[in-house]
C-alpha cells in the first residue's frame, strides 16, 4: 500500500487490514465461474437448473443457475423488480418455473405443492395468524403433520425458547412488537425443521436499531438450528453482513455470485459494482499490463497501478477504476502519486466516520470517509495506495461515486 | 387552557346531538310508552298470557327465523368466497347482481314468489312431474314456502358482510397455512374460516333479526299454519294500537330476537372474533 502523505485535515482513512489476494488474469470473472465447484447437485439443498420464469409477456428470472449447500447463509440480493422474490416463491412452491428444474436435496420438484415440500418460508409482513396465539401459530406446522400432543407441546416450547419468546406464547400477534412478530414467524417455520428457511425481507419491516440486532439474532438462530437460510433482500448491508454467499441479481438475471468480500472487492460487472456499497468511479485507458499489474492513464494523464481487475482489461481499451471511499484519502498537498483535485462540498457526521462529498473540478462528486472536522470548501487532492483500485472493463455510466442520485437509489429499492 | 383543547372537549357530543336525539325521541319515547302500555290491565299478567296464547306462534318464528339464517349461510358463504377469491375482475358485477333484487321493492318480490309457486305455476308442476309431490299437493300454505321466500329475501344480508370479511383476508395467511403442510382444505378450515367468523356472525345477525320480524312472507306465502308474531301484531294493531297484550308480544318478539343473538354470540364467543 502506498505511504499516505501528511494529512492536514484532521483525517485518518479506514485502510482494510486484509489484503488482497491478486486476480490473476487468466481467470476470468463471471458469474458462471463464481460457483463453488465443490458443491454438486447431490449434496446441494436446493439447486436451480437453469430456470426461467415469465409472466405473459414479461420475463421475471432468465436462465438461473444456482446451488445452496447445506448449512449455509445464502441471500439474493437485487434491486425491487430484479426476480429475487419470483425465486424465492419457485423454491417454495408458489409459483412454478416456465422452463428449467428447481431440485431440492437432489429431488425435481416439478408439480409439487408447498406444503409437500420441505423447505418453510418467512413472510414479509410475517403473516403470523391473527386468530391463533403465539403458541398456536408455531404449533401450526407441527400439527399439519399430525404431531403428537406432547411432541408438539415439547417442539414448539424448544423453539420459543431458542427464539427468547417463550413468555408470550399465550399472546395474540396483534399484542406483539415488530421484533417479536418476526420471532415468532421464525419459530414457526424452524419447529418443522425444513432443509432449508426462506426468508423474505424478513427484516424491511423494522426499524433500523432493531434490524442490526435482528441480523445478530438471525445469525445466532441460524446457527443453534443448523438450517441453511436463504435470504431475499434489496438491502446490500443486510446481506453483506449476514450472508456466507450473495447472488446478485438485476433484471431477472444473476451478476454475480460470491462470498460478501468477492463481490465487494471484485465485482464481476459494472451493476454489481455500483450497487453493492459506494463506488467511485473513474474513467481511464489502460496503458500496460506486465504480469498481474496494470498501468493505467486517468484523463489528466496521471498514472496508476493496480493489480485488481476484470477480465477483458486490456492495454489501450478503455476501463474504468472503481475505488470505494475507504481506501481514498484526502491530502491537502498534491502527492506524488495519482490524484484527483477536489473541493469538500458537503460533510456529514456518521457517528464513526464523516461523510464527504467531494467535488471534482468538472463537477463530479466523490465520496469518501474523513475523521474530526472538515470544513466545506477546503481544498485538496484525493489519492489511493497502488493496488486500491479495482479496474472494471468498459466506461462507466457517469463520471464519480453511485448511489448519490436520489432517484436512482430510490428505484433501487 | 389551550382553546384547541376546550374546543376537542364538546365537539363529539356535538356531533353525537342529534343522532342521539333523534333515537330518544322516536326509539327510546315511543319503546318506553309501548312497555308502560303492555303492563295496563292486568300487569305482567299479560305476557303469561300473550305467551300461553301465542305458544306455537313464538315458537314457530324462532324455528322460522334460524332455518332462514341457516339457509342463507349455506347458500351465501360457497357464493360470497367464490366471489372474494375468485371474482377477479368481475368481483364488482357480481357483488351488483347479488345486490340486484333489492332495486325492486319487496312485497313485489314477495308476489312474484306467490306466482312461482302457486298450484299450476312452473314450481309445483315441476315438483309434481318428477314425483316429489303428490298429485294434490302445494307449496303456497307450507313452511317450505315461508322459509323459502325468507332465505331468499334476506340472502343479500349474509353474503355482504362475509364477503367483506373474505376480502379482508391477507392472501399470505393462505401461503403460509400451505407452507406449513395443511392442504389447501385444511388451510381454509383452520385459517379462512375462522377468519371469515365475524362475517358470518355479522351476516347471521342481519338475517336473523329482520326474518324474526317479518310478516309479508307468511301473509302472502302462508295460510294459518305459518302465521309468525309479526302477523298477529300487524292484524291486531291495525285494530288498535293501544292494546296492553300486542304491545306485550312486541316486547315478546323482542326477547325472542335477543335471546336468538345472545346464545349465537355464547356459542360463537365473539370476544376471540377479531
Amino acid at each position: 500500500m502506498g505511504a499516505p502523505s501528511p494529512l492536514r485535515l484532521g483525517y485518518y482513512p479506514f485502510v482494510p487490514s486484509v489484503s488482497i489476494a491478486p486476480i490473476r488474469k487468466e481467470r476470468p470473472l463471471n458469474a458462471a465461474d463464481h460457483e463453488s465447484p465443490s458443491v454438486t447437485i447431490e449434496q446441494s439443498v436446493i439447486t436451480l437448473d437453469h430456470v426461467d420464469k415469465s409472466f405473459g409477456s414479461f420475463v421475471a428470472v432468465r436462465d438461473l443457475v444456482l446451488d445452496v449447500a447445506p448449512g449455509e447463509f445464502f441471500a439474493l440480493l437485487g434491486p425491487s423488480g430484479c426476480g429475487k422474490t419470483t425465486t424465492l416463491r419457485m423454491i417454495a412452491g408458489f409459483d412454478q418455473p416456465t422452463s428449467g428444474r428447481v431440485l431440492l436435496g437432489g429431488h425435481d420438484q416439478a408439480g409439487i405443492p408447498p406444503h409437500k415440500r420441505s423447505i418453510n418460508t418467512v413472510f414479509q409482513q410475517y403473516a403470523l395468524f391473527p386468530h391463533l396465539s403465539v403458541f398456536d401459530n408455531v404449533a401450526f406446522g407441527p400439527r399439519s403433520r399430525k404431531m403428537s400432543g406432547a411432541a408438539v407441546v415439547e417442539a414448539v416450547e424448544r423453539l420459543l425458547d431458542i427464539v427468547h419468546m417463550e413468555e408470550f406464547s399465550k399472546r395474540k400477534p396483534a399484542q406483539l412488537s415488530g421484533g417479536q412478530q418476526q420471532r415468532v414467524a421464525l419459530a414457526r417455520a424452524l419447529v418443522n425443521r425444513p432443509s432449508a428457511l426462506l426468508l423474505d425481507e424478513p427484516l424491511a419491516a423494522l426499524d433500523q436499531k432493531l434490524r442490526q440486532v435482528m441480523q445478530f439474532e438471525l445469525k445466532r438462530i441460524q446457527r443453534e438450528t443448523g438450517t441453511t437460510f436463504v435470504l431475499v433482500t434489496h438491502d446490500q448491508e443486510e446481506a453483506l453482513s449476514m450472508s456466507d454467499r450473495i447472488a446478485v441479481m438485476s433484471q431477472g438475471r444473476i451478476e454475480q455470485i460470491g462470498s460478501p468480500s468477492e463481490i465487494y472487492r471484485t465485482p464481476a460487472t459494472m451493476f454489481v459494482a455500483g450497487f453493492i456499497g459506494t463506488a467511485n468511479m473513474l474513467p481511464a485507458t489502460v496503458v500496460d499490463i506486465k504480469g498481474a499489474t496494470a498501468t493505467v492513464a486517468l484523463a489528466d494523464g496521471t498514472r496508476t497501478r493496480t493489480n485488481r481487475m476484470q477480465s477483458g482489461v486490456a492495454v489501450g481499451k478503455a476501463v474504468t477504476l472503481m475505488l470505494r471511499p475507504e481506501s481514498m484519502q484526502l491530502t491537502s498537498t498534491r502527492p506524488d502519486g495519482p490524484s484527483v483535485a477536489v473541493t469538500i462540498s458537503d460533510a456529514t457526521f456518521q457517528g464513526a466516520h464523516t461523510r464527504l462529498a467531494l467535488r471534482t473540478d468538472d463537477g463530479a462528486m466523490f465520496l469518501g470517509h474523513g475523521k474530526g472536522a472538515a470544513q466545506v470548501g477546503e481544498q485538496g487532492w484525493l489519492t489511493w495506495p497502488d493496488n486500491d483500485a479495482f479496474l472494471l472493463a468498459g466506461e462507466a455510466r457517469s463520471v464519480g461515486a453511485t448511489g448519490t442520485d436520489v432517484d436512482l437509489v430510490e428505484a433501487s429499492l | 387552557m389551550d382553546g384547541r383543547i376546550a374546543r376537542r372537549g364538546w365537539v363529539p357530543y356535538a356531533l353525537l346531538a342529534p343522532g342521539l336525539a333523534w333515537l330518544v325521541l322516536f326509539f327510546v319515547v315511543p319503546l318506553f310508552s309501548l312497555g308502560r302500555k303492555s303492563l295496563e290491565r292486568g300487569g305482567l299478567h299479560n305476557y303469561s298470557k300473550v305467551f300461553s296464547d301465542n305458544a306455537a306462534v313464538i315458537g314457530r318464528t324462532f324455528l322460522y327465523a334460524l332455518a332462514a339464517t341457516m339457509g342463507a349461510l349455506v347458500l351465501g358463504y360457497p357464493l360470497a368466497y367464490v366471489i372474494a377469491t375468485r371474482g377477479g375482475r368481475a368481483k364488482n358485477l357480481l357483488l351488483a347482481l347479488v345486490v340486484l333484487p333489492f332495486f325492486t321493492t319487496y312485497l313485489i318480490r314477495t308476489i312474484a314468489w306467490k306466482v312461482l309457486l302457486f298450484g299450476d305455476g312452473p314450481v309445483v308442476r315441476f315438483l309434481r312431474f318428477t314425483h316429489v309431490f303428490g298429485r294434490n299437493s302445494e307449496l303456497l300454505g307450507t313452511h317450505w314456502a315461508v322459509i323459502g321466500a325468507l332465505t331468499y329475501n334476506f340472502l343479500p344480508f349474509m353474503v355482504l358482510p362475509i364477503y367483506v370479511s373474505l376480502e379482508k383476508i391477507d392472501p399470505r395467511l393462505l401461503e403460509a397455512g400451505i407452507d406449513l403442510y395443511a392442504t389447501p382444505i385444511a388451510t381454509f378450515r383452520r385459517v379462512t374460516l375462522p377468519l371469515s367468523m365475524p362475517g358470518v356472525f355479522a351476516g347471521s345477525l342481519l338475517t336473523f333479526i329482520p326474518a324474526a320480524g317479518d310478516f309479508v312472507n307468511a301473509e302472502l306465502l302462508g295460510s294459518d299454519g305459518q302465521r309468525m308474531i309479526g302477523n298477529i301484531i300487524a292484524k291486531n294493531f291495525e285494530k288498535d294500537v293501544f292494546r296492553p297484550k300486542i304491545s306485550a308480544l312486541s316486547f315478546v318478539l323482542m326477547v325472542v330476537i335477543l335471546s336468538g343473538v345472545l346464545l349465537y354470540a355464547r356459542f360463537l364467543g365473539t370476544e376471540d372474533v377479531i
